[in-house]
């Protein structure tokens, strides 16, 4: 009797809540956001795959969907006025923004985001260079869909030279004092998409973008890391060079109110260096001594110009707090432009290669 | 049928070692979810200071409360009568039943909306306070050792569930936590209080522990049970400090549901549905142990019908449940119904201690 009972009430918890039939929703993979051409409303276009029905037609195709509006969650609603079933976004991977809505403030539509529980926090945000929509319904020699090629291409590069982003760590940053976030940029040609730098933001508005030969020193000063490529430019043998560093750990101090220094300590792999004939110690402590110097006065000038545009990306602020007594966030503010920051490199080359 | 005694037989009686199920899985319930934003509030990164602390408190109160129960040889209903008399006693009694009763509705109700908010938006809050208040009502009639049961499953889960914030520990800050103790001590006692809330159940034991085979052994599962506790919540709260800072922590409801959103199993990507899942049955120990407690309390007080008070009491808390319509509510109730707790388990229990003490002291 219980049993039968308790399985009575079973069948009204069905009746609970609506289902979701997944032949019957359409599931957004890449959200992107643009600025109307008259600024003052914001442009969305989603990206919904469409998969082939039969197996002689399981090619997938994107369709996108376009609405303006003020709000995001308005242009859901204006959207699913096109659609003929209703949008899901639970597998959102991407969000891309236009340049324009970058440089005039993204702010409330990345609260909105965080506010949403459908939205993961492993999602990639990204700047493009020119509008977002023209990106997604660009056709791109590709076999998936426009948001995986997106996806991929910015997981790969963040194994590698690329600083890890994804929507924890920008909200981490945007939310925490002494911190700015930043995105990857990217930018794109009628084949493809690159990524091509990193785009830096003060509050929420895009102020500036590193370019992608930067991106390995900004990395080097903002983690640690074990797989980035970076091309050397020795002077003294007047050649280029390739390293690879394994290994890279990066340490902040602050000395004194304001003088702060950055360790970096890296262990790399030379590549490409068969005409040198470095086989003698002292050639070796030369040329990590040249890239010692060289990666530290690029880091140097890196620091200059963030300090200038008076954007913090790389957490200094945080590092600071860490370290003193009873922080003051407001004189952190004022002193951080004119702050004396070093950067102190120590390199060490491992392994050379299997030529000789 | 039960008799509406202090001493039960030895039937429903269970050995002393599983104190530490019921303490762990009565502490262990929805708190866990939000309680780092309320101390974060107080005493910023410096609060897992107050976590330890509290738990150490909350082991000097299981003492007090077992030289309470050993020496007046009964549970709180007996204690009351004793000490205050027939009428006052009783009304204290009732009092301290209608706080269990209370406390279970609004634990239940917070876990609706844990539910509403990230899984089904539509779920229809009478509906699910009714079918689990079956499910109260199967666990509650048949006796104690059913709700210590659960409580053995809950803490399974929780012990479970508190080992999947290790991302936190991989992919956090470690300067998070720097510089240590840069709170002043008085902010550090001042977190205390918003962590009473998550170690609130050890006050159960003035109405469970006749339940318990040789009384006196099962101390050292008890004060073993609360350490697990604050092992717990130790975890915890280090995990969601290493992972988002102190301003982020602040526009975050629920900490530890969005610290498991990033967790992407090969079969679920997105881990937070499974833990808002498992976690029922760590609410619902905890909600079957403060209903049973209220059901017991009237019971022993009354003289009618276990049965009978054990609907009632259901009933109460499905129109308990429905009556708060309103997130900001809740979160008012809780903070509210976390304080009758704090002042009853910090004063109340060394209060009616020292009372006791002269009490006994007058009689000899």
């Amino acid at each position: 009797m219980r049993i039968l009972c308790s399985l009575f009430m079973l069948m009204f918890l069905v009746g609970c809540v609506s289902s979701k039939i997944i032949e019957d929703i359409q599931l957004v993979q890449i959200n992107g956001y643009d600025l109307t051409a008259q600024e003052q409303m914001i442009r969305g276009t989603i990206s919904i795959p469409q998969y082939g029905s039969s197996e002689q037609a399981n090619e997938v195709n994107n369709i996108e969907y376009h609405a303006e509006s003020q709000t995001a969650q308005d242009i859901r609603t204006k959207i699913e006025a096109e659609t003929p079933y209703p949008v899901e976004s639970g597998k959102t991977l991407g969000v891309l923004f236009g340049r324009g809505l970058a440089e005039k403030g993204i702010g409330k539509l990345i609260e909105g985001l965080s506010e949403n529980q459908d939205f993961g926090r492993n999602l990639f945000l990204c700047v493009v260079d020119g509008k977002a929509e023209t990106l997604l319904t660009q056709e791109f020699e590709t076999q998936d869909t426009i948001a995986k090629y997106v996806v991929d291409l910015i997981q790969t590069n963040q194994e590698k030279n690329f600083p890890k982003t994804n929507f924890h760590e920008l909200l981490y940053s945007f939310h925490g004092e002494g911190m700015d976030f930043f995105l990857p940029f990217l930018s794109h040609t009628d084949k493809d998409v690159k990524v091509s730098g990193l785009a830096l933001f003060k509050e929420d508005k895009l102020v500036d973008t590193i370019p992608f030969k930067e991106v390995f020193i900004f990395k080097a000063l903002y983690e640690n890391s074990d797989d980035a490529n970076y091309q050397f430019f020795w002077a003294e043998k007047d050649t280029y060079l390739t390293i690879k560093s394994i290994s890279s750990n990066v340490k902040v101090k602050q000395l004194k109110d304001n003088k702060m220094s950055i360790t970096i300590n890296m262990i790399g792999i030379i590549t490409e260096t068969l005409s040198l004939n470095i086989d003698q110690l002292n050639e070796v402590k030369k040329l990590e001594r040249a890239l010692a110097v060289d990666i530290s006065t690029k880091g140097q000038a890196l620091i200059k110009k963030l300090q200038e545009q008076d954007i913090d990306p790389l957490r200094l602020g945080d590092y600071a707090r860490s370290q003193t007594r009873n922080w003051d966030y407001q004189a952190w503010q004022t002193s951080y432009p004119n702050m004396e920051i070093k950067v102190n490199t120590n390199f060490k080359i491992s392994q050379s290669n299997i030529g000789k | 049928m039960r008799t509406n005694t202090y001493k039960p037989d030895i039937t429903e009686q269970l050995s002393p070692f599983l104190v530490v199920f019921l303490i762990h899985a009565s502490q262990i319930g929805e708190g866990i979810l939000s309680f780092e934003r309320f101390i974060a509030e107080k005493a910023g990164h410096d609060s897992w200071v107050s976590v330890l602390l509290t738990g150490g408190i909350l082991c000097l109160i299981i003492y007090l409360i077992y030289k309470i129960v050993l020496r007046g040889d009964g549970d709180l209903i007996k204690i009351h009568q004793d000490l205050f008399g027939k009428w006052i006693g009783n009304v204290m009694t009732i009092l301290v039943g209608c706080y269990f009763l209370i406390l279970s509705i609004i634990v239940t109700r917070s876990y609706i909306e844990v539910i509403q908010v990230w899984m089904f938006p539509e779920l229809s809050t009478f509906w699910f306070s009714a079918v689990i208040a079956f499910l109260f009502y199967t666990f509650i009639i048949g006796g104690f050792r059913i709700v210590a049961g659960l409580a053995f499953f809950s803490v399974i889960l929780s012990t479970l569930l508190a080992s999947f914030k290790y991302v936190a520990y991989t992919e956090g800050y470690w300067t998070n936590l720097f510089p240590m103790f840069d709170h002043s001590p008085i902010e550090i006692m001042q977190a205390i209080k918003p962590m009473f809330y998550s170690y609130l159940g050890v006050e159960l034991l003035l109405i469970y522990l006749p339940f318990i085979k040789n009384k006196k052994q099962s101390l050292k599962w008890a004060i073993l049970g609360n350490l697990w506790s604050t092992l717990v919540y130790f975890v915890s709260v280090i995990a969601i400090f290493l992972y988002f800072n102190q301003d982020q922590l602040q526009h975050i409801v629920w900490p530890t549901l969005n610290l498991w959103k990033v967790i992407n199993l090969p079969f679920v990507e997105r881990f937070e549905y499974i833990g808002v899942t498992l976690h029922f049955t760590v609410v619902i120990a905890t909600i079957c142990l403060y209903l049973w407690a209220a059901a017991q309390t009237f019971f022993r007080i009354s003289n009618r019908g276990y049965k009978v008070i054990t609907i009632i009491i259901l009933v109460m808390t499905v129109v308990g449940c429905n009556t708060v319509d309103n997130f900001v509510l809740i979160e008012q109730y809780t903070t509210q119904i976390s304080y009758v707790g704090y002042y009853l388990v910090i004063i109340y229990i060394p209060f009616l201690y020292i009372y006791q003490s002269i009490w006994l002291g007058v009689k000899k």
